[in-house]
């Protein structure tokens, strides 16, 4: 799981470099109130390389070779909760998730796509290429509504292709702050804009994933 | 000895095949594996608008020994320490009481060695260097089949306010028997914002016999205090 130190990269490459970039990858960062948010938003910024293979998609052409990075079990994970072994209650509110990927250290313009699983276990698109003008970064948002019975969402930012699979990038995961009515904070979030592409994920009756029409 | 042995097994686990990272890709609400339920405060009401859980930010040691020595007093190093940094800014008046689990990773595909010792929790200056201890902790392999009692290994808290334009923070997670990365250890980090006030924050803490620190000031003019009430200036 050598995420940070490529295989593949310039074994030219001078010791100076790597030292210099080991030191500045190995850290995580929280920014509350980020420029232009509120007193409770938040963003966590790390820096990623694809850790895990096999990812297939017709978007890229990906047959089982591209490689990702999930968010999950042991990977970056948001979550809200649910009853503890007391049966107490423990959801706290909706949230309002922005992920988006930055150039790597290495990968100035790192080709990268968000995909999630809809109800039925199939990856979907949420976006791909953000903002045009030929950047390759990602985009997304998460509206990740309130825990009723149970709920499971699965998300990975992938390689476009297998070209792009030694790309590394930076990742910022932002809590946005659209209020505490939660019928307008989930349009603010998702419905109501369309600049970024969004995911809505309900759990009420059961888990449901809606999509954006637009990626 | 122990970690040899339990490095030769692991690599034998990944030779057959029976890594247990395919249960990783998942962004998963499921019983046992949100906030730490045993934080007796936290049984309920929880749910505010403003508390979150940023659960398993992993932290790869292997890919970044490094030479320093921390100045608190604590076990010798083995070797070189591999670490993170974890820091950030707040431009916010409201303060925050960040509660910061660990705990060893899932079963990892590559890298057999899944619990971690001696891991290291400091707050630092701007330049990484420590100034204060936090925690000091040792990580069980993670049991996905006991997820309660294998995780939350290494829990600590942090009140962090800001009282002017912006402050800036600084801690350091180390794997302090990191033997300079040669272990190929990891480590798994969750974040808690809990809604409550400082007072609340580090009482509960003290009471359930969670380490604390706070830090409240400014950018190039704060305090950190642990729960001795020692204190510490920080630029």
């Amino acid at each position: 799981m050598k995420r940070f130190l490529r295989l593949g990269v310039n074994l030219g490459m001078s010791a100076a470099v790597l030292l210099t970039a080991a030191t500045s990858l190995a850290r995580v960062t929280w920014n509350l109130k980020p420029a232009g948010m509120g007193d409770y938003d938040w963003t966590l910024k790390q820096h990623w390389e694809f850790n895990r293979t096999g990812a297939s998609s017709s978007l890229g052409n990906c047959v089982q070779n591209c490689n990702y990075h999930s968010y999950g079990a042991d990977e970056p994970d948001v979550s809200w909760g649910t009853s503890d072994p007391n049966g107490n209650n423990r959801t706290a509110a909706p949230e309002c998730l922005e992920i988006q990927t930055y150039a790597g250290i290495i990968t100035a313009n790192p080709d990268t796509v968000i995909d999630v699983k809809d109800q039925n276990g199939t990856w979907q698109l949420v976006n791909d290429d953000f903002g045009g003008g030929g950047s390759r970064i990602s985009r997304a948002r998460i509206w990740i509504d309130n825990l009723v019975t149970t709920m499971t969402f699965h998300m990975r930012i992938r390689a476009y292709s297998s070209v792009h699979n030694s790309d590394d990038f930076y990742v910022t995961t932002t809590r946005r702050d659209f209020g505490a009515n939660v019928a307008t904070a989930r349009a603010a979030c998702t419905s109501g804009q369309t600049t970024i592409p969004w995911v809505q994920v309900t759990d009420s009756p059961t888990s449901t994933v809606t999509f954006s029409s637009f990626h | 000895m122990l970690k040899k042995f339990a490095m030769m097994l692991g690599a034998c686990v990944a030779a057959l095949g029976l890594s247990g990272s395919a249960s990783a890709e998942h962004f998963d609400f499921v019983p046992g594996m949100g906030p730490d339920p045993r934080a007796p405060e936290m049984a309920s009401g929880d749910g505010t608008p403003y508390s979150w859980y940023y659960q398993s930010i992993h932290l790869d040691f292997s890919d970044f020994p490094d030479g320093r020595q921390d100045t608190t007093g604590h076990p010798t190093a083995n070797g070189n320490v591999p670490y993170f940094i974890f820091d950030g800014t707040d431009t916010s008046p409201a303060g925050h009481c960040l509660e910061i689990s660990f705990m060893g990773p899932e079963a990892d595909s590559l890298y057999p060695s899944n619990f971690l010792q001696d891991l290291r929790f400091t707050f630092t200056d701007s330049h990484d260097n420590d100034l204060g201890w936090i925690l000091d902790a040792t990580l069980p392999a993670f049991d996905p089949n006991n997820p309660i009692q294998t995780t939350y290994s290494g829990v600590a808290r942090l009140w962090i306010q800001n009282t002017g334009t912006t402050l800036t923070w600084h801690t350091k997670i180390a794997d302090f028997d990191g033997n300079n990365g040669s272990w190929n250890q990891s480590a798994v980090m969750n974040i808690w914002r809990l809604e409550m006030n400082q007072t609340t924050c580090t009482s509960t803490a003290s009471n359930n016999g969670i380490p604390f620190i706070t830090i409240i000031g400014k950018t190039g003019s704060y305090t950190v205090c642990d729960e001795s009430g020692t204190c510490t200036s920080g630029s």
